[in-house]
């Protein structure tokens, strides 16, 4: 029966400047004690010096007790449990000690009133839950669930769950429960040792209590065990799509790049609309494939970039449902994108998509040679009536603007959307 | 050093690179071979910081995706720079959340590197002359964070409001912009001079630096940005 806090002691050398004083704290502790066991009615004296003991060691200690707990949270339990330990058994002591001692009726009263009820009553409940915090600790890291969180990545490829080790802190904290429950047992015991009745239900009672205590955490981490494989589920469905999508796109395309090498307007192309479709993948536009007018303007891009090898800088804000109306968008918009492919002479088309729940406006605009609108041939002039035809037959607007010199644009408009540029 | 070859033209931009990929450096400095005068090279933060100090480039050329902090890190070093140069970002990425950062912490233009040679020279000359270069992309971008006021405003004082907000015009300027048209079109088109333009996209640039987060965050939390970005950041 040392200094209280032994558990944190570090180290534990000579050397050791906080080793010293903590002998110094634990010494007059010590001190106090054994005045107060050689002659009692030095009572006061003898709390002071063992005050000032537990203040020195209590001082030390404190911040490396801190950082000690925070590193192992069951070590909290633990030094309480000894302090309060400590406790009884000077208070044990003194307590006979100052049954002699008849000047001082207060401090009696006090000591005996504290061995014989109230610490017994203290340490049962600390044990109980010091017994019950060792167990969840042990499940906490048994489980896996005490593991740092890494990076969403790092916990997609984290190993297994983590090998089991010896659980001695479960064991500890069984053993602590089991404790309390002697206690109490032995302190209801004179009460309950009468008739056999009391007897039956004291057992019956300590054996629920141990059955909650014990259970209570062990249900707890069935459920996290049930919840935590729910997440390594999903992890692994994530995983599948990641490699199944990486398989299904990078490689294809890194595959015909190296069949083609010898086409760099191939390789070009293929990279360009690799990077396209990785790059919206990656933003989450693509999860929705093919159900949005977005999704299919998309397709539309890539479709006439691969066939009329050109670039299309693509830009879209927002994003609808497609309809009926949307679909005769998609397809005014490739025509509209094959006519700037034609006569773009290898500049990059830019489209520009507003797509708003309110209406949808897309610009197709070509940096080319341009064309007085008033003399186009009549092939040309089909090719905007089939643009213009059709948003029209949608409910829609199409107008193409153009003047020698000046490049081609062609905006397709939806619902209600104003015709002036974005002043709103 | 400045490119003294042909007296007729205007001076030759001095540029510096700084990206981690050496190829990439390697490709950038050939493009630019006959337009631009690539004075200096970095792969790392502080090195880029040494190399601008020494070169006094007219612009940097700068990738977001760096070690050691990224091109956000060379950013805030260059604060403390005497004639802070220009500075272009570039980067594979042409995502929202290192878009706006970039923008945010005083780069003058942003593009990706997939950017043919004639536009990353153009780029490069606007942001030499001190002018904002915004790509029909990044001006998508900034006008889908200043239309999310329109549809949900909260109540905010006045003299916020005109950081948080577009004018007609600036909101013209940039959809004009995002649909590719080049300054000197958009001033054809709205009937005003090239350099009004210019003033324009200034303009948003500015807000698009001064105005409250809040704007861009909500937006990039409409985009499902903002999770990603929390719980890749924290280094507890």
């Amino acid at each position: 029966m040392s200094a209280a806090p032994l558990p944190v002691q570090p180290g534990g050398r000579l050397a050791d400047p906080l080793w010293k004083a903590t002998a110094v704290g634990g010494g007059a502790q010590l001190a106090g004690l054994a005045i107060a066991l050689e002659d009692s009615s030095h009572a006061v004296l003898a709390v002071s010096v063992a005050v000032v003991g537990v203040v020195i060691a209590a001082f030390v200690l404190a911040p490396q007790a801190a950082s000690a707990v925070h590193r192992h949270p069951a070590l909290l339990v633990i030094a309480a449990f000894m302090l309060l330990a400590l406790l009884w058994v000077v208070f044990g002591l003194t307590g006979m000690g100052a049954a002699h001692a008849s000047d001082l009726p207060g401090i009696h009263a006090f000591l005996s009133l504290a061995r014989a009820g109230l610490l017994p009553l203290l340490l049962m409940p600390l044990a109980a839950v010091g017994g019950l915090v060792l167990i969840a600790d042990a499940l906490r890291v048994q489980l896996g669930l005490a593991r740092r969180r890494g990076a969403p990545w790092q916990q997609l490829t984290a190993g297994g769950p983590a090998r089991p080790t010896v659980p001695w802190r479960a064991v500890a904290g069984v053993l602590l429960i089991g404790w309390s429950a002697v206690l109490a047992i032995g302190m209801a015991g004179p009460y309950a040792g009468s008739n056999p009745l009391g007897q039956v239900l004291l057992l019956v009672l300590v054996a629920g209590a141990a059955a909650v205590v014990i259970g209570t955490p062990l249900l707890i981490a069935s459920l996290t065990r049930a919840d935590r494989e729910q997440t390594q589920d999903a992890h692994d469905d994530v995983r599948q799509r990641f490699a199944a999508h990486l398989h299904d796109s990078v490689l294809q395309t890194l595959a015909l790049v190296q069949r083609q090498a010898h086409d760099p307007a191939a390789v070009a192309r293929l990279a360009r609309r690799q990077e396209h479709a990785l790059r919206a993948w990656m933003a989450g536009e693509t999860e929705l494939v093919g159900d949005t007018l977005g999704a299919a303007l998309r397709d539309v891009v890539a479709e006439v970039e691969d066939e009329q090898a050109i670039t299309v800088e693509l830009t879209s804000i927002g994003d609808r449902p497609i309809d009926p109306a949307g679909e005769a968008l998609v397809a005014a918009a490739r025509e509209a994108l094959r006519n700037a492919a034609r006569h773009a002479g290898g500049a990059p088309v830019v489209v520009f998509a507003e797509l708003k729940p309110a209406g949808v406006e897309v610009f197709v605009r070509d940096e080319g040679a341009g064309f007085d609108l008033a003399t186009v041939p009549t092939e040309r002039r089909g090719i905007r009536d089939a643009i213009v035809g059709r948003m029209a037959a949608a409910g829609g607007s199409a107008t193409v603007e153009s003047a020698p010199g000046e490049g081609t644009e062609v905006a397709l408009r939806l619902g209600p959307a104003e015709p002036a540029a974005g002043a709103r | 050093m400045t490119g003294a070859a042909d007296g007729s033209g205007p001076p030759r931009v001095r540029v510096v690179v700084v990206d981690d990929h050496h190829l990439f450096r390697a490709g950038v400095r050939a493009e630019l071979l006959d337009h631009c005068d690539v004075v200096g090279e970095a792969d790392a933060p502080a090195s880029a910081v040494a190399a601008i100090a020494e070169a006094r480039p007219d612009v940097v050329l700068l990738d977001v995706h760096l070690p050691d902090g990224g091109g956000l890190a060379v950013l805030r070093a260059l604060d403390a720079i005497e004639q802070r140069p220009a500075v272009l970002a570039l980067s594979v990425s042409d995502a929202a959340e290192d878009v706006v950062p970039m923008i945010r912490a005083g780069a003058l233009g942003y593009v990706t590197k997939t950017i043919g040679t004639a536009e990353l020279v153009a780029a490069i000359k606007r942001v030499a002359a001190g002018d904002a270069y915004f790509s029909p992309r990044l001006a998508a971008f900034v006008l889908q964070a200043f239309s999310a006021p329109e549809e949900a405003a909260p109540p905010r004082d006045a003299g916020d409001e005109a950081l948080q907000t577009l004018t007609p015009r600036e909101r013209e300027v940039l959809h004009h912009l995002a649909r590719g048209y080049s300054y000197k079109r958009i001033g054809v088109r709205l009937d005003i001079s090239a350099r009004t333009v210019e003033s324009h996209v200034g303009a948003v640039l500015r807000k698009l630096q001064l105005t409250s987060r809040h704007e861009v965050s909500r937006w990039a939390a409409s985009r499902g940005l903002i999770d990603e970005d929390d719980s890749a950041e924290p280094d507890r």
